[in-house]
């Protein structure tokens, strides 16, 4: 398929403000690493840019990459970003732009070998899975699947495979950059799955559960807690289907890490995209590694749980965060 | 008695092309530039190219012509045959084709294993995608073979998309480029290749000229593998010149070889570096340009040759470089197709040309695009043509050049002898006879601007024929006390 005609590619080259906004997020976390950590052997930023790596231009445009006198990016930093991208008319198009950018050519999940815990990248692709910054601007819905009467979620499972190989020594704290596609399309057992979860988490930390009461609205809040109804997640506005995505995203991350050894706080938890957008979600997650955390993994847990509101905001139409 | 006849069909595995072109190459520029001769062929007037930062993945895109399907079935069903010559040798633009039997694309398949060809043409809306998996290609077709007797796999497979009617181009991908094309290509740092010399990527033209001007430049391979590679790729494809390859002075002499090259409106980018011709001369002293042009019974060719005042460098532009249809024939040829002289092996170093010879000596080229036969007759006649310019050339450099230089230097030296004498005369002998002064002055002032008197002032005495001349003029003046007493200073100042 070209470039052109994907949706991702196209969602690129509108650069609406919403997007400009969040490109500048994760900049902002690029930065950080420049600053605090220059020399790092491990590449600064990996990322999905797209044909167009609007994200990419923004390093360049803030002077983060040494450019050649041909505009290529210098040798001595070509190891700072890593691109993903599987599709050849994208990867023309980008490596002709960012001239001495490092492109692996292959989807993001064959990249980290899966959601399975049997196949690990290795050599320099466990090197690039170890950046201190990753992003993953997905524009695709959160799938679920029911594996082995448990609920898997694809992304999500890649995220704590990255948080074990960050935890491989040196242990690297890193920062997850995430944007997905906030409508829901579960299967209906998923669908009771959620609920049955978020409404076990509501009873287990009182600061999580009247967060949520806040954010959802009485309404949500209420048939999430129901149990003797299911909740059809599908059936919800688009705008409370944004927010349980932005809820349940991050807790599970937490669920996922948390007594491995990884203290996650969402710093940035936002939704965005107009009544003739697509509604979306995006998300800056600080993970640190601290070895007591998974000694002491309910409070660890209970602390990300209310971490998750802390960031919790709108992109507007005009790129302002509210 | 009534013989038993039979008949067959000779049928050619597809893994042929893998034996036709193993070890054709012998550089994974050389396989580049037959890619890129592919793009000058598609009447392409920019041609990019990305190795950077690990050449595992190589693109080539040009803004040539395009291919549809029928035309990749044509060609690539069709190696070895002269499909690219089929209608026309030269292109829609007037360009010479390079490309004679189609093995160029095959070529790839010495430094990947995967090749996958986009296009389209102007007018269409037709997008090529192809994959020619090369492995597979080399696989024994036994290995491949069904239950059902099909084979396993196709050598390519392909699929027709869709793009704007307007647009046209071709991007050739190598895919899973081999380890060591790979280490040289894009001088991956963790090989034999990475060795923290000196590097072409990501400079400009004018940067590069300056770069092979350096008197310190004694090789290419004194850059990093990757930018020696670039040398090699630009020195074969029929990319311009440098604006600044030779002194001022000579360059009107080549203008008419500077302008074919200029009128096939063809540049190359190699990871956004434009790429020129490597030849750039920086002459220290005196140097010329001799014009060869040739009209034989099998052969016409012309071109120039430079010369210069000392060895040329870097060491890989000394000799002479053959092209036929603007595309280079192997590399310099240091021999100048095996010219022997006894005066050879000083002065060859000193010249550096290129040849453009017709068609006629294609037929000479064997298949590799590096050499030529030798009994061939087009090779016969211009090796003799070649050797006797080379010859008078070399008559012309012993004296315009060689002579020359030396004779300046003569001149010189000569000046800072007499100057030395002047100065002696002036702090040792003025001081007791002005009239010893004037005598000296007389004797050698101008001695620089006389030839004879040059040779005079720059005479060299031995020591018994410097104490024949002193002690024969001492004994005339001196008491044999005296001359004594002479002879025993005079003896210690020479054995100082």
């Amino acid at each position: 398929m070209n470039a052109e005609n994907r949706q991702v590619d196209q969602a690129m080259l509108e650069d609406r403000p919403e997007k400009r906004t969040v490109r500048g997020l994760w900049l902002e976390e690029v930065k950080a690493v420049a600053r605090e950590d220059p020399s790092s052997e491990e590449p600064w930023y990996l990322t999905l840019p797209g044909a167009e790596g609007l994200d990419i231009q923004l390093l360049l445009e803030h002077d983060l990459i040494a450019l050649t006198e041909v505009n290529s990016i210098a040798e001595k930093d070509q190891g700072k970003i890593v691109a993903v991208e599987s599709n050849n008319d994208a990867i023309a198009k980008l490596q002709k732009k960012f001239i001495g950018l490092r492109i692996k050519q292959v989807d993001f999940r064959s990249f980290i070998r899966s959601e399975g815990q049997f196949r690990w990248p290795e050599g320099d692709d466990e090197k690039y899975c170890r950046a201190r910054v990753i992003n993953l601007d997905l524009n695709t819905r959160l799938k679920a699947n029911i594996d082995n009467q448990s609920v898997v979620f694809p992304v999500l499972a890649w995220i704590d495979k990255l948080c074990q190989i960050h935890a491989k020594p040196p242990r690297l704290d890193w920062t997850l950059c995430l944007t997905l596609h906030a409508e829901i399309d579960w299967p209906i057992d998923v669908n009771r799955y959620i609920q049955k979860y978020l409404c076990e988490n509501l009873g287990r930390e009182p600061v999580f559960d009247e967060s949520c009461r806040d954010f959802f609205g009485e309404g949500l809040y209420q048939a999430v807690k129901n149990m003797e109804e299911c909740l059809n997640f599908m059936e919800l506005n688009r705008e409370e289907q944004q927010k349980v995505i932005m809820v349940i995203v991050p807790k599970i991350i937490a669920r996922l890490v948390h007594n491995k050894g990884w203290c996650v706080r969402t710093e940035r938890n936002l939704r965005y995209g107009s009544e003739a957008r697509a509604p979306m979600v995006t998300w800056v997650v600080k993970l640190t590694w601290d070895g007591n955390a998974a000694a002491v993994p309910d409070s660890t847990y209970r602390e990300a749980l209310r971490e998750i509101f802390h960031g919790v905001g709108i992109v507007k139409e005009n790129g302002n965060i509210a | 008695m009534s013989e038993k006849k039979f008949k067959g069909e000779i049928k050619v595995a597809s893994r042929i092309v893998d034996y036709l072109s193993s070890g054709l190459y012998d550089s994974p520029a050389a396989c580049l530039k037959e890619l890129i001769n592919n793009s000058f062929d598609a009447d392409a007037t920019r041609v990019d190219v990305f190795l950077k930062p690990d050449a595992d993945r190589i693109i080539i895109e040009d803004n040539g012509q395009g291919m549809d399907q029928e035309e990749f079935v044509k060609h690539f069903s069709m190696i070895s045959e002269s499909y690219k010559r089929e209608d026309s040798d030269i292109t829609k633009k007037g360009r010479p084709k390079i490309g004679k039997i189609g093995i160029g694309f095959i070529a790839a398949n010495e430094i990947c294993n995967v090749m996958e060809i986009i296009s389209t043409k102007k007018g269409s809306t037709d997008l090529l995608q192809v994959a020619i998996n090369f492995d597979l290609m080399r696989l024994d077709p036994d290995k491949r073979m069904r239950e059902d007797k099909e084979l396993a796999k196709a050598d390519y497979v392909g699929t027709i998309g869709k793009t704007a009617p307007d647009s046209q181009f071709t991007q050739v991908f190598l895919k899973e480029v081999r380890g060591e094309a790979q280490a040289i290509l894009a001088h991956a740092g963790r090989s034999r290749f990475a060795s923290g010399k000196k590097s072409l990527y990501g400079l400009k033209a004018e940067s590069v000229s300056t770069l092979l001007k350096n008197k310190n430049l004694r090789t290419w391979s004194d850059f990093d593998a990757y930018s020696k590679n670039r040398l090699q790729v630009a020195l074969n494809v029929p990319v311009q010149y440098h604006k600044d390859w030779l002194p001022q002075t000579l360059r009107s002499k080549v203008n008419n070889i500077v302008k074919n090259v200029k009128e096939l409106d063809f540049s190359l980018f190699i990871d956004g570096s434009e790429i020129r011709k490597p030849i750039v001369f920086n002459p220290e002293g005196k140097a010329l340009i001799s014009k060869f042009s040739f009209e034989g019974d099998h052969v016409a060719a012309h071109g120039y040759f430079y010369a210069q005042h000392t060895a040329i460098r870097p060491q890989e532009i000394q000799g002479l470089l053959l092209r036929i249809r603007n595309a280079a024939v192997g590399e310099y040829d240091p021999s100048f197709l095996g010219f022997t002289s006894s005066v050879g092996p000083l002065f060859q170093s000193w010249i550096s040309g290129e040849i453009m010879a017709d068609d006629r000596l294609e037929e000479a080229m064997n298949i590799d695009r590096r050499t030529l036969r030798i009994d061939h007759p087009a090779y016969v006649e211009l090796q003799e043509a070649i050797h006797n310019h080379v010859s008078s050339l070399l008559k012309q450099v012993r004296n315009e050049i060689y002579h020359e230089q030396s004779r300046t230097r003569k001149t010189k030296h000569a000046k800072e002898v007499e100057d030395r004498i002047i100065d002696v005369a002036k702090q040792e002998i003025a001081r007791v006879s002005p009239e010893s002064l004037r005598t000296l002055r007389k004797a050698w002032a101008g001695s620089a601007d006389d030839q004879l008197r040059q040779t005079k002032i720059l005479r060299k005495f031995t020591v018994d024929q410097l104490y024949e001349i002193v002690i024969e003029v001492a004994k005339e003046f001196l008491s044999p006390k005296l001359l004594s007493e002479f002879i025993k200073r005079l003896t210690e100042r020479l054995r100082k």
